[in-house]
């Protein structure tokens, strides 16, 4: 046992002196990190870059990880500021009213209030956005059958149209997704209606419905995705707000808020100024375009004035 | 082989017979790129016969030379010199095709992506399997010009990617996005599998070696490690994330030198785990390998017990050791893609970030150095390997 441990010791140190051959911390600088997707690096740079231009020393780790280590580093101490969604609080709460998520200004409140008594973590100003999951169609089937809202795709569904949506595991299963759509707005599709992607994000379905793979027309999405247009894919419109509202925040420990109290400041008129199209649009230069996050998020800055 | 090297040729080059077929129907009947109108549409593919006739005349009529040299009666020896010269030319080809394609194609457009499809690739692999088999059988003096002929189509299509000839093919338009990005998490990711071989060798062959003086360390070291190796790499950082959390809130210090649940340190950790297993493994087996009578030797010279190991043991155990150091670190330099998942970065970013957006260049751009690096680290180590192989074993080492 004691060898064991002695073994688990130098394994440790030895880590330790590896990690020391990176990045050496000096000072305090704010740690701004983001989730390993094509958002998060955009709102991660436009935060590293927004700081810097005030003279806050930054280090950039945006594209960190998954929800669920941004989350734990953030927790830990290990990351400073990341962008979350609002309505992720009903994951990181449990026993929390699901309606409460389904209204802009209630889960904001909520989750701000639950994460600085729980966390310490200060939940900054939204942006008007709403990054939910959704359910896109073929443009040329929403314009031949006319279908703008959810309501519609029910009554296509129920008529018997030609219907088959591809969607992940989890957006098929889970009742708060497409099982909340079906009873909210009175459809349900069969087996054979339903191209199941486990693991599966928005661009594998977006890509299945744009290309007709194994007659799959309508497709899970998320309200931001910038590659719909593109695809030539429309969003349905979620008329009776079944979905909870994820609207893009920058969350900050307390300490580096009170350390940098200027953080709030500068991101508040930049997040207001990210609609859902203004989004849309950004994310498609990347996701679409294949131009960097950082490229975008400068220009962007640069040309709202934001950043000289 | 030996059988082979006959001045004359005894009938058809089989191998060669089958290297042209598969070229020419690649060439011909496989699309050569495939060309979208934006990074995430579907697009078309195109056979190189639509696109640069003129290098599929090339490709045709060079497949075809060895192709008829496999059929007709020519010695043997310059035959296979032939094949080898076809198995450089036709990649050769199929690379500066590549470059006049895409340029033609989306030269002008910086949305536009023109990728390589199955006819490019196949005919990369066709060219490097007959090069291999042409290449053993030619019998060059020493094997010299048989390597230095090997690292010229390397070498030219570096100078070609670095001459910008290759600029248009999507995988190059994704690099010129992120040059910046892929240079540092390059270096992340050789640090990262760097750092853990190196861990891993000293721990290693310190288990490898106790493990041969004492049974209790060796049951309950391979036991633990054999149990690490079957998990998966991301459970396995799942699963140290809580304890170094826990470890670097307990004790400030460990937090302050950059121990922390998430980031490099589980990453290093776990990943030097993986490389444990190989070389303890093959120190103990090396160790347990040498003849009693050399230790006996060693012994009856009045040598201590740590003379015998260095003096005795550990070089005639060396090769073994290090083709276990050989295995970890191809092994790491592969494992190493999911420590992106957990802030360590790596080129592992690019997968991930690149299978999120169905961008399959930026999982390429991922990809492509991951395997360069594993194919150069397992050259170098096996280069190592030889030249650390004591003369007289070499024969059987190499």
């Amino acid at each position: 046992m004691k060898r064991l441990f002695i073994f688990v010791m130098i394994s440790l140190l030895l880590a330790a002196g590896g990690s020391l051959l990176f990045a050496a911390d000096s000072g305090k600088p704010v740690v701004v990190g983001s989730k390993i997707d094509t958002e998060g690096s955009l709102l991660g740079k436009m935060i590293v870059k927004l700081l810097a231009a005030k003279g806050i020393p930054v280090v950039d780790k945006v594209g960190f990880g998954t929800t669920d280590v941004v989350r734990k580093a953030i927790v830990a101490g290990e990351l400073d500021l990341y962008p979350e969604y609002t309505g992720n609080g009903g994951f990181f709460f449990d026993g929390t009213d699901p309606n409460v998520w389904k209204d802009e200004k209630k889960g904001y409140n909520t989750v701000k209030k639950l994460d600085m008594d729980k966390n310490g973590l200060v939940w900054l100003t939204p942006a008007p956005a709403n990054n939910t999951w959704a359910i896109a169609v073929r443009k040329d089937v929403a314009d031949k059958e006319k279908l703008v809202t959810l309501a519609d795709m029910a009554r296509f569904a129920n008529a018997g149209g030609k219907l088959k949506l591809a969607g992940s595991e989890e957006f098929i299963t889970r009742p708060d997704a497409l099982p909340a759509f079906q009873t909210a707005y009175g459809f349900t599709l069969k087996n054979n209606q339903l191209l199941s992607l486990s693991g599966g994000n928005t661009a594998l379905t977006e890509a299945a419905a744009a290309r007709g793979t194994d007659g799959v027309n309508f497709a899970m999405a998320y309200g931001t995705d910038g590659s719909l247009f593109t695809l030539g894919l429309v969003v349905l419109k979620d008329t009776l707000g079944v979905q909870p509202i994820y609207e893009p925040t920058a969350i900050v420990r307390k300490d580096t808020l009170a350390r940098y109290p200027a953080i709030d400041a500068v991101l508040k008129p930049v997040f207001l100024s990210l609609d859902l199209t203004t989004l849309q649009s950004l994310n498609a230069r990347i996701a679409v375009n294949g131009e960097s996050a950082d490229t975008v998020a400068s220009d962007y800055l640069t040309k709202k004035g934001f950043l000289k | 082989m030996e059988a082979q090297r006959t001045d004359h040729a005894a009938g058809i080059d089989v191998p060669t017979l089958f290297f042209a077929a598969a070229g020419i129907a690649a060439a011909a009947a496989l699309p050569f790129v495939r060309a979208r109108p934006n990074r995430i549409a579907d697009g078309a593919v195109r056979l190189l016969a639509d696109v640069d006739p003129a290098a599929l005349v090339v490709l045709l009529v060079l497949w075809g030379i060895a192709g008829t040299a496999a059929l007709v009666q020519i010695a043997e020896r310059s035959r296979a010199r032939l094949a080898i010269l076809v198995s450089l030319a036709a990649p050769l080809c199929a690379i500066l095709a590549a470059g006049i394609v895409t340029g033609s194609i989306a030269g002008h457009d910086p949305i536009a992506r023109v990728s390589l499809s199955a006819g490019f690739w196949a005919t990369a692999i066709i060219g490097y399997s007959s090069f291999l088999s042409a290449s053993a059988r030619a019998a060059f003096p020493g094997g010299l010009l048989r390597r230095v002929l090997g690292f010229t189509v390397p070498v030219i299509l570096g100078a070609l990617v670095f001459s910008g000839f290759l600029d248009a093919v999507s995988v190059m338009r994704e690099w010129a996005v992120q040059k910046t990005v892929f240079l540092a998490e390059t270096g992340n990711h050789l640090a990262l599998s760097g750092t853990a071989v190196l861990i891993g060798t000293v721990l290693g062959i310190t288990i490898g070696v106790s493990s041969v003086r004492r049974v209790a360390v060796r049951r309950t070291a391979f036991f633990i490690l054999n149990i690490v190796q079957t998990i998966p790499s991301l459970a396995l950082f799942g699963l140290l994330i809580l304890p170094l959390t826990a470890l670097s809130h307990r004790f400030p210090l460990l937090h302050e030198w950059g121990i922390s649940g998430i980031g490099r340190a589980p990453a290093i950790l776990a990943l030097s785990f993986y490389a444990m297993l190989p070389i303890a493994r093959n120190t103990f087996t090396a160790l347990s390998q040498i003849p009693a009578s050399l230790r006996e030797a060693g012994i009856g010279m009045g040598m201590t017990r740590g003379q015998l190991l260095a003096r005795v043991e550990l070089p005639l155990a060396l090769p073994l050791i290090l083709a276990g150091v050989r295995t970890a670190a191809v092994q790491s330099v592969g494992n190493a893609v999911v420590a992106a998942l957990i802030g360590a970065g790596g080129l592992g970013v690019f997968i991930f970030q690149g299978l999120g957006q169905y961008a399959a260049d930026m999982i390429l751009l991922g990809t492509l150095p991951v395997i360069a690096m594993a194919v150069v680290t397992d050259m170098m180590m096996g280069g190592l390997v030889r030249v650390m192989t004591p003369r007289p074993l070499r024969g059987e080492a190499a």
